[in-house]
């Protein structure tokens, strides 16, 4: 939520008194070193290397930088971005494998033609749902933090957005890994702690539970066929 | 249901006052369950049992232990179900409930909402928006020092003193101008920072998304509410608009977000539960990272392979029902 600017002259010099006043009481309080330190160690350190890993780090920035520049170029149409995205999101995220995922349990249980039926789907779905956000930019700008190696190959990255609506830095954490081609794409991205494609899992998986496992009944509401298929009970 | 704790009522005026509160603290609660300051978002709902409120009510928190254990480093947090998972025993009835806020919403909050968002241009809206979020600042403090976090609890009172002063009793944000950014806290968190487990997920009549705990920590953030004990005259008017403002507000604030998340996902009430549990796990982990071997594998033959679990049905064993 965007603040409510002040901008009387009187106000500037107040602040400078409560920068004074805020000085004393962080000196106060001290422990600064409490947060760097918890940011240091990782609990992630004991079970698996903690590195950093750079070109995981690399990935996200450049194709970031990348979808941010179509985003905020004001002489392409939305159409025309649009259609960037639509030839972008194949070398930015890996659509087959978050396509598994989000199946969850009942991806072994469907067919070659059903699964096929589905990734259509879920890809066009995908694409509309973006597309209705791409007015939403309003300049942001993202730089990278740091990274966290789960295994080889598999690195959550770190990262924050700054500027455009943020009124103070919105951590986004992207999960990429390494291709069998040796290109990064990402999976996974996690804004104000939650992750869409688990969550995305979670949605599809209740579901399909609640349509016996029916895909026909999922691929329909990705569709927009029928929205009230999944009556609560 | 009476979720708005009021002193008990003594006289018949107060009991009257009483059960005007416990309605208006419905309402707000439905607004305060769910909060959202996500830009960008993929229907990120983020659910907030903190409704908005003041407090320096330190007499309703005193006697809060301190454990010397967290004097550095702070509470531990426990709990390391898959992200997104939550235990959820009662989801028929939940189910109900959710369908029953969802009329509400529809019928009452949301018209309301875009009633004041019309009747209002933006600047205003932001005044009363940051007044709001000021009165919530001694609550926050509270489970800052809760939570033995001197950093947290010197910002909010640095920018409760600022912003009350210097920004006009809250109209303007002048803190988060100087860098000193507002932060939640809540008593829910508090006691997850304590290691209290989250229990079963709950959802509420009109509050919304939340867990056994977080039910309690509401509870009993309610009753840390200065704004609760203050009595002069006119204070059931007052205590009514800053009510009726913050379900306003928030609902306001939370539209774009219920939309995009009422169109994206598929089940709706999953979807929500996910987010919540997700971005309630984060809120009560602060800066502490996020253990990446909790993350589920995307790749099927990946070795030690976690199966990803089915949402609501996490390994965690649970206590009676």
């Amino acid at each position: 939520m965007t603040r409510f600017s002040a901008s009387a002259p009187r106000t500037a010099s107040l602040a400078a008194a409560g920068t004074a006043l805020l000085a004393l009481a962080t000196a106060a309080v001290a422990p600064t070193a409490v947060a760097l330190t918890a940011l240091a160690t990782p609990a992630a350190a004991q079970s698996a290397r903690a590195d950093r890993d750079p070109a995981a780090e690399a990935f996200v920035l450049s194709e970031a930088n990348h979808v941010l520049a179509v985003l905020g170029d004001k002489t392409m149409s939305v159409e025309a971005k649009k259609k960037t995205f639509r030839a972008l999101i194949d070398e930015v995220a890996d659509v087959p494998k978050i396509t598994s995922y989000v199946l969850g349990k009942y991806r072994r249980s469907l067919t070659d033609a059903q699964f096929h039926d589905f990734a259509v789907a879920f890809r066009e779905f995908a694409n509309t749902v973006y597309e209705s956000r791409l007015g939403t930019y309003k300049g942001e700008t993202l730089r990278v933090t740091g990274s966290i190696v789960r295994r080889p190959g598999d690195v959550v990255v770190t990262s924050e957005v700054v500027g455009g609506q943020t009124k103070q830095p919105l951590k986004v954490l992207w999960r990429v890994l390494k291709g069998d081609d040796g290109r990064w794409r990402a999976v996974d991205v996690q804004v104000e702690g939650v992750w869409l494609a688990v969550t995305e899992q979670q949605d599809f998986v209740s579901t399909l539970d609640n349509a016996h496992g029916d895909i026909n009944v999922l691929i329909a509401q990705l569709k927009g066929e029928k929205k009230e298929a999944v009556k609560p009970h | 249901m009476r979720p708005h704790p009021v002193p008990s009522a003594t006289r018949p005026g107060r009991r009257h006052r009483a059960a005007l509160l416990s309605v208006a603290g419905l309402v707000i609660g439905l607004a305060g369950a769910a909060r959202a300051d996500v830009p960008v978002s993929i229907g990120v709902f983020l659910a907030d049992t903190a409704v908005t409120d003041t407090a320096l009510a330190a007499a309703a928190a005193s006697g809060g232990a301190e454990p010397s254990t967290l004097a550095h480093g702070g509470p531990v947090v426990t709990g390391t179900d898959a992200p997104g998972g939550i235990h959820d025993p009662y989801e028929g009835w939940n189910r109900g409930v959710y369908g029953f806020n969802k009329g509400l919403d529809r019928a009452l909050l949301r018209p309301a909402a875009m009633g004041y968002r019309r009747a209002l241009p933006r600047e205003a809206r932001e005044g009363v928006h940051n007044v709001l979020a000021n009165l919530g600042s001694p609550v926050i403090f509270l489970n800052d020092v809760l939570q033995v976090q001197p950093q947290p609890a010197g910002e909010t009172a640095v920018r409760f003193a600022v912003n009350t002063t210097v920004g006009v009793l809250g109209v303007f944000d002048v803190a988060s101008q100087m860098g000193v950014y507002r932060h939640r806290a809540d008593f829910g968190q508090t006691l997850g920072r304590y290691g209290v487990a989250t229990g079963p997920y709950v959802y509420l009549p009109v509050f919304g998304p939340s867990s056994v705990r977080d039910t309690v920590g509401l509870v009993v953030n309610m009753a840390m509410d200065p704004l609760n004990y203050a009595r002069f005259d006119g204070d059931v008017a007052a205590k009514l608009s800053v009510i009726g403002a913050n379900a306003l507000d928030t609902r306001v604030g939370l539209d774009r977000d219920l939309k995009d998340l009422d169109r994206s996902a598929t089940d709706p009430y999953a979807a929500t539960r996910s987010v919540w549990i997700q971005n309630r796990r984060a809120f009560i982990r602060g800066d502490r990272p996020e253990d990446v071997q909790d993350l589920p594998d995307f790749t099927p033959d990946a070795p030690a392979s976690p199966a990803p679990s089915p949402p609501a049905q996490p390994p965690r064993p649970r206590t009676g029902g």
